[in-house]
């Protein structure tokens, strides 16, 4: 395999596993903004105490994704600055405004607190679906260049389009389910059931706005789409949610947990697979917009590198804050 | 025009918004961490107090911090995109390398905020070390880059290609500047933090509060901020030598030399003119410039008129954030003189408001100090944006418009630096509100 491809797919594991980590927090932010009813304050405080300790660390992997986007595409990063000049900012303004109230609300005796909550929980909604906006303009192909070099779309037009707004809406419904499901394994008593119920709403939410995204997709996604490998991992990823439904029924939440992380990697997964070949479609390339090959080795092998040092201290911040129980696959009771 | 202005604007504010919270979040774990190591040695509550509430606080700091860095990773790419598609190959190594030391850092940050009860106290202080060690990592990353922004080392650029060629990333990373000017940004960021820790914890003192707490938090801060402030007298002095023989046009603008000439003069105040082409009404002490650049009263200095006018940055912000700086350094190092004097002869530096006050006033000059320096290696690299290779006019996004965004994030760095002063400052009440009442107890 050409180090460029590779370089791809670990800038994709990269945001999965953004998604799958910082991308729950932002979902339980929407679970905080949906509170309501007698468990609205037990809920909320759960979503807290789950978040407080390790959203900073999840929140690296974006950082991460995005610095190796940079480094090793910076013809396409560059490119999607400049288009999406507006999706972007806004994305930054709900990071920014996310997390500082996050932390402004954990200081107990804030008169505004309230306030920060509120901050909080829709900057927690909002960005996901800027995410989602961003990733479906450069799916779309409403992008254009001139000569591949000048901008000619305009900078509001190609994301006010339909898709990238339903691939925001799956972003943030993908994000708010794993949140629930996370949840309902974290959560005691009744509250287990009352995320329960939101994880199986949601699920269905995500099940619905994931077909839709590819039922909208442009040509290029459609004739991959069409590939034995295409059908066989959509069907996969179906057959994972069905599970995880089935395991939520049952109340196994650990296992419906697994299932549920596994069905994200393998939808998001399979979204990457399908925009391969393209990074912005249909003009930039994994290959025409890569850095040269010797920088591709340097941040793949700083990449492994770090990760023999990441790995164990995440390991760490995970088994001292959530147990052994963060790290089981199935329910063993 | 306009929009490169706003572009320039924004990347500002961002980034001396961001400084604040990055130096905090780099200093403060020293602090947390010699305040445990007490409080593990002697079993001292005050210093198990202290601990606690300096980690609470440093939390806000590093979570604004955080989110804000992430603003400047996306403003990079907003702002200066074509920066980004030529260096990214470049910066990016440096860059994944602050990213690991960021991770780490975030990763035992949770570990020590929120483990207090669930780890040994061992384990503890190890985390906050950790914390301490990949933040001053982070800053040696971060000024790798910015190093090579001023001196780009370890290429070849290729202009009719656009291209760089024969690019050693090692010697991208090393650039002649790097070591002093992460000497010199480590040191100001714990001098800094130390006083500005130290001047609240005065503040307390000068009420009477003078609690165990008060007692322990300043003087530890004041073993931090002490000795920092006195070795930036000699890093600052290899940060000038270093601006003088690497970046002789930011060294004139700074010193308002438009004449290039031997035994040229050390000029203290003063407007630079750039239609007359003098400084006026500067005090000059004659052949201290050449000296002070390159070590020698004859030494020939590089004036401003010796470069093409297209090339020179602007003038009056460097000069005036120049003499700000220094003069702040000069009042950190007599203040640290005055407290090391006071201690010898009274083994005590509560007693003297008069040093109290002197302190309280270093809290927030260490912080202006450290923008004005910012602002200085900044603006004194203008017209580039990769010093003699991309102007920032260059590289600046065509997207029009952009005093929309320059405006919005303006409003809302604003009220966050407004919210934590505010939430700081009830914080810091809490301890002091009651007369002598010590949180200790």
């Amino acid at each position: 395999m050409q180090i460029e491809n590779l370089s791809a797919i670990v800038m994709a594991l990269t945001f999965i596993a953004y998604s799958l980590l910082g991308g729950a927090d932002f979902g339980g932010g929407v679970w905080d903004l949906l509170a309501f009813g007698r468990h609205k304050e037990a809920s909320r405080q759960l979503i807290a105490h789950a978040i407080g300790p390790i959203w900073e660390a999840n929140h690296v992997w974006l950082i991460a994704f995005i610095v190796f986007f940079f480094t090793c595409f910076p013809t396409a990063f560059a490119a999607i600055s400049i288009a999406l000049h507006v999706p972007l900012a806004l994305a930054a303004l709900g990071i920014v405004l996310r997390g500082a109230s996050f932390t402004f609300r954990s200081f107990p005796d804030d008169p505004m607190q309230n306030h920060w909550g509120l901050i909080f929980s829709v900057a927690s909604a909002v960005t996901p679906i800027f995410f989602g906006v961003v990733i479906g303009t450069t799916i779309s192909g409403n992008l254009v260049w001139l000569d591949s070099k000048i901008y000619a779309s305009g900078y509001f037009l190609p994301w006010l389009s339909i898709f990238p707004w339903i691939m925001g809406c799956f972003i943030l419904s993908l994000f708010t389910y794993l949140a629930a499901v996370y949840l309902c394994v974290e959560a005691e008593g009744e509250l287990k059931d009352y995320f329960r119920i939101r994880a199986v709403l949601t699920l269905l939410a995500v099940l619905i706005l994931g077909s839709a995204v590819l039922l909208k997709a442009p040509a290029h996604f459609s004739q991959k789409l069409s590939e034995p490998q295409s059908i066989v991992t959509f069907f996969g990823a179906i057959a994972l949610s069905v599970c995880a439904l089935i395991t939520l029924l049952k109340r196994k939440f650990v296992l419906a947990r697994t299932l549920s992380a596994s069905m994200a990697i393998t939808a998001l997964g399979m979204l990457a697979y399908l925009q391969a070949p393209y990074l912005i479609a249909p003009q930039f390339t994994i290959l025409s917009s890569a850095a040269p090959p010797s920088t591709h080795r340097m941040v793949l092998s700083i990449g492994a590198a770090g990760a023999l040092l990441l790995i164990p201290s995440l390991f760490y911040l995970l088994l001292t804050f959530k147990g052994r129980k963060a790290f089981s696959l199935f329910d063993y009771s | 025009m306009n929009n490169l202005l706003f572009a320039r604007i924004q990347m500002g504010y961002s980034l001396a918004f961001h400084i604040i919270f990055a130096v905090v979040g780099i200093a403060m774990p020293v602090l947390m961490a010699m305040s445990e190591i007490i409080w593990l040695r002697r079993g001292n509550e005050a210093a198990r107090e202290l601990t606690k509430r300096w980690a609470k606080g440093t939390a806000i700091f590093f979570a604004v911090g955080a989110v804000s860095g992430t603003v400047l990773s996306f403003e990079l790419g907003l702002l200066w995109p074509k920066f980004m598609e030529k260096t990214g190959p470049i910066v990016g190594i440096p860059f994944s390398l602050e990213g690991f030391a960021f991770f780490t850092e975030a990763i035992f940050l949770g570990v020590y905020l929120y483990g207090w009860d669930r780890i040994s106290k061992r384990a503890h202080l190890l985390a906050g070390i950790v914390i301490a060690l990949s933040g001053a990592a982070s800053a040696g990353f971060v000024m790798m880059v910015n190093a090579w922004m001023n001196c780009p080392g370890g290429i070849e650029f290729d202009p009719t290609s656009d291209t760089f060629t024969k690019v050693s990333i090692l010697q991208t990373m090393f650039s002649r500047t790097w070591l002093v000017q992460t000497a010199h940004m480590l040191v100001a960021a714990y001098a800094a933090t130390g006083f500005a820790v130290a001047g609240v914890h005065a503040l307390a003192l000068l009420k009477g509060k003078a609690t165990e707490f008060h007692q322990l938090a300043f003087s530890i801060a004041l073993t931090l901020a002490i000795p920092m402030a006195l070795l930036q007298i000699l890093v600052g002095d290899w940060t000038a030598k270093s601006v003088a023989n690497t970046q002789p046009i930011k060294f004139a603008a700074m010193e308002g030399q438009f004449e290039t000439e031997r035994r040229a003069p050390l000029r203290l105040g003063g407007i630079p003119d750039a239609q007359e082409r003098k400084t006026r009404f500067a005090v000059e002490i004659p052949g201290l410039l050449s000296f002070l650049g390159y070590g020698d009263f004859n030494a020939q200095v590089k004036g401003l008129n010796s470069f093409p006018p297209q090339e020179q940055p602007p003038l009056l912000i460097p000069h005036l954030c120049f003499q700000l700086m220094v003069l702040i350094g000069m009042y950190m190092a007599l203040a640290s003189v005055w407290c090391l004097w006071t201690y010898w002869k009274k083994r005590t530096l509560i007693g003297s408001p008069r040093l109290l006050v002197t302190i309280v006033g270093a809290g927030p000059l260490g912080f202006l100090a450290l923008e004005a320096g910012w602002m200085v290696t900044e603006i004194g690299r203008q017209p580039w944006a990769l010093s003699k290779i991309y102007k920032v006019s260059e590289v600046v996004t065509p997207m029009p418009g952009l005093a929309v965004p320059c405006a919005v994030f303006f409003l809302v760095y604003c009220f966050l630096a407004l919210t934590v002063f505010i939430i700081m400052r009830r914080q810091f009440r809490e301890t002091t509100l009651t007369a002598g009442y010590d949180p200790c107890k």
